[in-house]
């Protein structure tokens, strides 16, 4: 499959990408939200976009809004990587539409397991 | 360090840690970087103060051979003696060698970008603390809370979220003593990586 990672961090980027080439997936690294969108706007869309919501460049709570407002974009799966000290932050994002909350640090198999689920085929 | 920065370049910057160092028996390491491997840069790069210098694009075993001169070098007095994180490791070796699934080039670039990327953390949260920028200060602290603590680096991801929480506190007074602990943290966590990779290349 093909993932848009989106973190202002190339640090998360290079090792979500890592895990995701390892098996054989195709990623799109971007580093803001506002290049998130843009990137997830484009076709051949992606598969799944993994976000970040705490970036410059317009937040990603927003990004997260206007993908699941624009019919292009609504219907790819949104997994939210955060490291946010907020405790009800995975229910907000659930309710903007997020498909996934996943705490940082990064873990593998939480990852996957979201991605299984959420991308078929 | 790198050599080409606005308001105060890397040369400058050196000259004013050393003498910040002066009278002391504190001596920091310090690598410069150059975009252009230039006629006369290593020679500017030590005439400044600096210890090593390695030239752009960084080779990760240049960068690595460099630091592992510098830290050989470090007289082991100079550790800081940091009031310790409870029970966390400096780095989770195992935990990290399993994350990249025994792929030692992806360890080697993941060590690089943190120890080209943490300093620059440090830098921002340093400025934050000295302008009183909450915001700044949260944002650096969260960033590098992130990075470390998905490299295994339970222990400057502790102090990096306390940093985090002070921010959101605006509890300035506790943030700034709080920094030089984050920065003996970030120091270990930047050594332990860079043995692991170097471990991992040969």
């Amino acid at each position: 499959m093909r993932v848009l990672v989106a973190d202002d961090d190339r640090i998360i980027v290079a090792i979500v990408a890592g895990l995701l080439k390892a098996k054989g997936h195709q990623v799109i690294p971007v580093f803001d939200a506002m290049q998130a969108m843009m990137v997830a706007m484009k076709q051949p869309a992606p598969d799944a976009i993994i976000l970040d919501i705490n970036m410059p460049g317009g937040t990603g709570i927003e990004a997260i809004k206007r993908l699941k407002a624009s019919l292009n974009t609504a219907l790819i799966p949104v997994i939210v990587l955060s490291g946010t000290t907020d405790p009800q932050i995975a229910e907000k994002v659930k309710a903007l539409g997020a498909d996934a909350f996943l705490k940082k640090p990064v873990n593998a198999v939480a990852l996957f397991e979201a991605l299984g689920r959420l991308v078929p085929g | 360090m790198d050599v080409q920065m606005p308001e105060m370049d890397g040369l400058a910057a050196t000259a004013a840690i050393r003498e910040t160092e002066k009278g002391s028996d504190r001596h920091r390491p310090i690598i410069g970087v150059t975009a252009h491997a230039m006629k006369g840069d290593r020679e500017r790069c030590l005439a400044s103060g600096m210890d090593g210098y390695v030239s752009k694009p960084i080779r990760p075993a240049a960068l690595f051979a460099a630091i592992h001169e510098l830290v050989g070098k470090e007289p082991r007095a100079a550790e800081p003696a940091a009031a310790p994180v409870d029970g966390a490791a400096v780095l989770d070796e195992a935990g990290l060698l399993t994350l990249v699934g025994g792929d030692n080039g992806l360890l080697r670039e993941l060590a690089g970008l943190f120890l080209e990327d943490s300093p620059l953390r440090l830098a921002e949260i340093e400025s934050a603390l000295e302008g009183s920028d909450r915001e700044s200060l949260e944002r650096a602290a969260h960033t590098l809370k992130g990075s470390a603590a998905s490299l295994g680096g339970a222990r400057t991801a502790d102090v990096a979220l306390r940093l985090e929480k002070l921010a959101q506190e605006g509890d300035f007074t506790q943030a700034r003593a709080a920094f030089p602990l984050l920065g003996d943290e970030v120091g270990k966590l930047q050594r332990a990586l860079s043995r692991l990779a170097g471990r991992g290349a040969s």
